[in-house]
């Protein structure tokens, strides 16, 4: 971990209590967190990942996953947002390249802590986000584009807005670049919002979204190579980890059921006690994984290698399906153990939320489509299954 | 050896334009070229060439342009 590891545990922990404090709240009125974003930008976490050749403080994805838990541990809306906005500002830092006006703007993320939003759904693409029918129009220095998105998370509250679209009017619809939309230069028109199962603290809407902007706001990097080597990694891994916390204080709320009974009555446990083992296991399960995830994509990394090795690409899909499976199963053992104390919603051990939240896990981008690809991509491998 | 390449694309590759118009140098990706698509291709240049390709040469990278599938299976061909 990072320097200053103890003082930052501090700030992610007082972060997570404002979270916590109004987590029922964002969720019974799916309102975005704003509290919690307020903390985490008064403790400058925000711009965590931002690295200190751009002025931030060079965190790892280790210390962006372990936000991701933290805060999914108090309130699950306010850790996809974090794990979202970290998905924007690893591909900003992927993609800016020499640009100055992109590194003054990574500069700004972590001095002003800009919370980041993305624009890659599209009206008529359906869930392939390689694909755009949008394109840029350039005039000398100015580029404008206007795109019908079929959902923003947070987009009213984000402070700039990374955008997709094709090159321009010529290029094919994989062709895309991402441009970073800043607020100042968009005009966000409200065309319908969502009333979701669960994570309604995202607050999604679709949007129409009109930007001006200048060509130096275009990242140099094609978005299918940031897409690639940058956003999915980042996205299967701060998810996962998000799942994971959500997961954990359900299991915690379930052990505290049972020590609650326990003392009540005298010692037995009820029948749905021997699932907590299951539970717990689950859990374990899901952090090793992570784990082992992070230190892939970290050695990937290091090698400079750039494009991802279908290999890996393998494994950080086969993440995503396995962690967002056992959340789910997590989640239902520890419903099982409080019983209708974990179903009834205003009890200590209440669990209508965590299960609500984690029904989001195996939807979004559905696990089956995943699943599809992955099956392809491991057929062309040759190396044995197992390592040494 | 590129205009057999241009076969397996037309074949296998499911692009929306003929390989035919595209120069060895072209962005196959740009040109509508998905993950899945390319592991066909693999497999469908492997068979038209006698080949195999090690799963270090399973990247982005091979299959970026008609230029670059070329290099890697001349490699591979003269590796043999």
């Amino acid at each position: 971990m990072s320097p200053h590891a103890g003082e930052l545990r501090e700030r992610i922990r007082s972060a997570a209590s404002a979270a916590a404090l109004h987590a029922e709240d964002v969720d019974r009125e799916a309102r975005f967190p704003r509290e919690s974003i307020q903390a985490l930008k008064g403790h400058n976490l925000l711009g965590i990942m931002v690295p200190q050749r751009h002025g931030g403080p060079g965190g790892a994805l280790a210390d962006a996953a372990l936000l991701c838990r933290t805060l999914g541990q108090s309130c699950g809306s306010t850790g996809l947002i974090y794990a979202m906005h970290q998905i924007q500002v690893a591909s900003l830092v992927a993609g800016a390249g020499e640009n100055a006006w992109q590194r003054d703007f990574l500069c700004k993320v972590a001095q002003d802590q800009l919370l980041l939003g993305s624009v890659t759904s599209e009206v008529g693409i359906g869930g392939n986000i390689r694909s755009s029918i949008c394109a840029g129009e350039y005039e000398g220095d100015a580029v404008t584009l206007v795109k019908h998105s079929s959902a923003i998370s947070y987009g009213a509250h984000a402070d700039a807005l990374l955008v997709t679209a094709r090159r321009d009017a010529e290029a094919p619809s994989s062709d895309q670049i991402l441009l970073v939309a800043e607020r100042s230069g968009t005009v966000l028109t409200e065309t319908s919002r969502w009333d979701t199962l669960g994570m309604r603290g995202t607050d999604s809407r679709a949007f129409e979204v009109r930007v001006s902007a200048r060509r130096s706001q275009i990242l140099d990097v094609p978005f299918g190579d940031i897409a690639q080597q940058s956003m999915l990694p980042t996205s299967h891994i701060l998810w996962g980890s998000v799942w994971l916390g959500i997961a954990t204080d359900a299991v915690e709320r379930a052990r505290a059921f049972l020590r609650h009974q326990a003392k009540n009555e005298s010692g037995s446990l009820p029948p749905g006690a021997l699932r907590l083992e299951s539970a717990i296991s689950v859990l374990s399960t899901m952090r090793a994984r992570l784990d082992t995830a992070l230190a892939d994509y970290a050695a990937h990394q290091n090698s400079g290698a750039g494009a991802l090795p279908m290999k890996l690409s393998a494994e950080l899909n086969g993440l995503k399906i396995a962690l967002s499976e056992m959340a789910v199963k997590a989640v239902q053992e520890a419903m099982l153990i409080c019983g209708i104390s974990g179903y009834r919603n205003g009890t200590p051990y209440s669990l209508g939320r965590h299960f609500r939240d984690l029904q989001s896990a195996p939807l979004m981008v559905n696990n089956d489509r995943i699943a599809l690809n992955t099956a392809t991509l491991l057929v062309a491998q040759r190396a044995p299954l197992m390592k040494d | 050896m590129e205009d057999k390449i241009r076969d397996v694309l037309a074949q296998c590759g499911r692009l929306p334009t003929s390989p035919s118009t595209l120069a060895a140098h072209d962005n196959l990706y740009d040109a509508g070229l998905t993950s899945l698509a390319t592991v066909n291709v693999m497999l469908a240049l492997e068979e038209a060439f006698d080949v195999e390709f090690p799963d270090t040469l399973l990247t982005r990278r091979s299959f970026e342009s008609i230029a670059a599938l070329s290099d890697v299976v001349s490699t591979l061909r003269a590796g043999r």
